[in-house]
């Protein structure tokens, strides 16, 4: 049998797999809109898990990370700060959304941002940041896509029809499922992306250089810079890896798709679990992709396209079998990435939107179907996005990645209670001058004094948000005492049981947003 | 309600947790991980550079901490 028809099997048989479990998460589903958004808030450890690492680890850390430790060197291996960083702050803020989430019904990140300080103009901006921030990663996922079933096919199936197929069947299966089925191919996902990334670089090594000690001698002997920091190109200087720690920590987990992950889980000691064990896999996902990287610079040292390493070496020297798994794993983690952020973005388009704007008395079976709709806009937006190229959309994408950090003043302060108390009006100022600085520090002038533009854009909205905050009105005492009260019951207090005990004795926790819970 | 700060932890073992991760992220960040580099980063450690095992073995340390803290309910 042909190679390119094992590969291209493989990433289809690694697809029915998906439609399946889509179908059974369809017939699983209740017309209900916290089952639909939110997986009912039942998400247990494993689940969860799964999901979200598989939704953290995109087609970047397939094919991107490759391409870093290929050009830059072992400064790449600094990602473990970040994944670290993640599952600390999980611990930590994680579970305080959580409990918010819980407590008061949000099912967004505006929800939440909107219920405390007071102000529709929080919700809009919030639900604007997290959209707008986010979907253009719809189009690179799809581009990830198409790129590798072109790969596989051996370019039998082109890069458009290819990333059509693909969108159709992620959009499919979560229309079909909602969150549940995200989750449930989250997990064949999660766990197929890792044994494939870690199979194909021991195969390789061993192929290659005899194994990955080897390997790392090779490197040592003939691109001796690769070992070094800044790298040979200078690029990991203190500045960046300060930066790149924050930017893709704090602003990957204020991302809407990684957020509205928190709300589902099960219980606080989930999200505790979670926090504590999901560096493990993050980080170590980073081992075989340094193998990828620093051989491919040995063995293909003149690669146009650095991302494209790994597939390269795969069609070079791999077995189809062994190329057919990989690329079927780099699918997953694509897809996985991409149903989420289909999925977040559908959630906060139908809640914060529709729901709040345009139709706010309608049946959840009603904003089932809207956000369908919704899912599909996207999917049409999304796919001509990848396959035509905009000039603004390379400015959009290189502030996307730290876009959504701009929220972190505003969410501290609804979940970290403290004298100093921020305002509406900080936080929107906040959020303001913070894009406005991110937009001249990434794009006007890169990471100017070597400094990632993340730092200089969050450090100009904690200045402005704190002075602002200090001569406007605060959030009510009633409001404050609401929510940094039920922060203060959770985290000092009585805990799960007594959140239990609060949820029983209220009946409306969010005065004038629809209850979401309504079952048909 | 109490208006305490709940950026510091209010238990022995939360600020164990705290100063533990924050000393051993230090250790990863500018200026130490530069120095380590520039010191010792042409020494060899289990057969692989020793930049690459220091950072390792720190960030399974900072793993370490969180399921310490996670043990000790903080």
């Amino acid at each position: 049998m042909e190679s390119w028809v094992v590969a291209t099997g493989s990433v289809f048989l690694y697809i029915l797999v998906t439609i399946v479990l889509g179908a059974v998460a369809n017939r699983r589903m209740s017309v209900d809109l916290e089952d639909f958004l939110l997986y009912g808030r039942k998400a247990g450890f494993v689940v969860l898990y799964l999901t979200v690492v598989a939704t953290y680890h995109s087609a970047f850390a397939f094919l991107g990370s490759g391409g870093f430790f290929y050009r830059h060197g072992i400064g790449f291996w600094e990602a473990g700060t970040w994944t670290v960083l993640t599952g600390a702050i999980t611990y930590t803020l994680g579970v305080r959304i959580w409990a918010l989430g819980k407590r008061f019904s949000y099912i967004t990140p505006a929800d939440m941002l909107a219920d405390f300080y007071e102000s529709e103009a929080v919700r809009v901006v919030v639900a604007l940041v997290s959209v707008l921030f986010t979907i253009l990663y719809i189009q690179v996922q799809a581009q990830g896509l198409g790129y590798i079933i072109s790969v596989a096919s051996g370019d039998r199936i082109s890069f458009e029809v290819g990333t059509l197929v693909l969108m159709i069947v992620a959009g499919g299966y979560l229309m079909a499922g909602g969150l549940r089925a995200v989750y449930w191919t989250d997990v064949i996902q999660g766990v197929w992306m890792y044994v494939a990334v870690w199979a194909g670089a021991l195969v390789l090594s061993h192929r290659l250089f005899g194994g990955p000690l080897a390997l790392w001698r090779r490197v040592a002997a003939e691109r001796p810079d690769l070992l070094s920091l800044p790298g040979p190109e200078g690029f990991f200087t203190p500045g960046m890896w300060i930066g790149m720690s924050v930017a893709l920590s704090f602003g990957i987990v204020l991302q809407p798709h990684i957020m509205i992950r928190y709300y589902t889980a099960v219980s606080g000691r989930t999200i505790k679990w979670l926090g504590a064990t999901t560096p493990i896999f993050l980080m170590t996902l980073y081992i075989p992709a340094a193998l990828v990287g620093l051989g491919g610079a040995i063995i293909l040292p003149d690669l146009a396209i650095p991302d494209q390493i790994f597939p390269e070496l795969l069609v070079r020297y791999a077995p189809a079998w062994l190329t057919g798994l990989i690329l079927a794993g780099a699918t997953a983690a694509a897809m996985s990435t991409l149903d989420s952020i289909l999925h977040a973005n559908m959630t906060v388009l139908t809640r914060d939107v529709y729901q709040r704007y345009i139709a706010p008395d309608e049946q959840p079976r009603h904003y089932v179907w809207v956000g369908r709709a919704i899912v599909l806009g996207l999917l049409i937006i999304g796919y001509i996005l990848s396959v035509r190229t905009f000039a603004f959309l390379v400015t959009l994408v290189t502030l996307s990645g730290a876009g959504a950090l701009q929220l972190l003043p505003g969410t501290l302060g609804v979940c970290y209670p403290t004298r100093r108390v921020f305002t509406k009006s900080g936080m929107l100022a906040g959020v303001g001058v913070g894009l406005a600085v991110l937009y001249v520090t990434l794009v006007i002038a890169p990471h100017a004094l070597g400094i990632h533009g993340a730092i200089w854009s969050l450090t100009a909205n904690f200045a402005t948000c704190i002075s602002v905050s200090a001569f406007t009105k605060a959030p009510s005492r009633d409001t404050l005492l609401r929510i940094h009260g039920a922060i203060e019951d959770y985290v000092y207090g009585s805990g799960e049981a007594g959140l239990e005990e609060a949820l029983r004795s209220t009946l409306d926790p969010i005065p004038k947003v629809p209850h979401a819970t309504d079952s048909a | 309600m109490s208006t305490r700060s709940h950026y510091l932890p209010r238990s022995r073992n939360g600020w164990v947790a705290l100063v533990a991760f924050l000393g051993l992220m230090a250790l990863v960040q500018p200026p130490i991980v530069f120095w380590v580099d520039s010191h010792l980063g042409s020494r060899w450690l289990l057969g692989l550079p020793f930049l690459y095992v220091y950072l390792g073995a720190v960030y399974f340390a900072l793993i370490g901490v969180l399921l310490w803290a996670l043990r000790r309910s903080v």
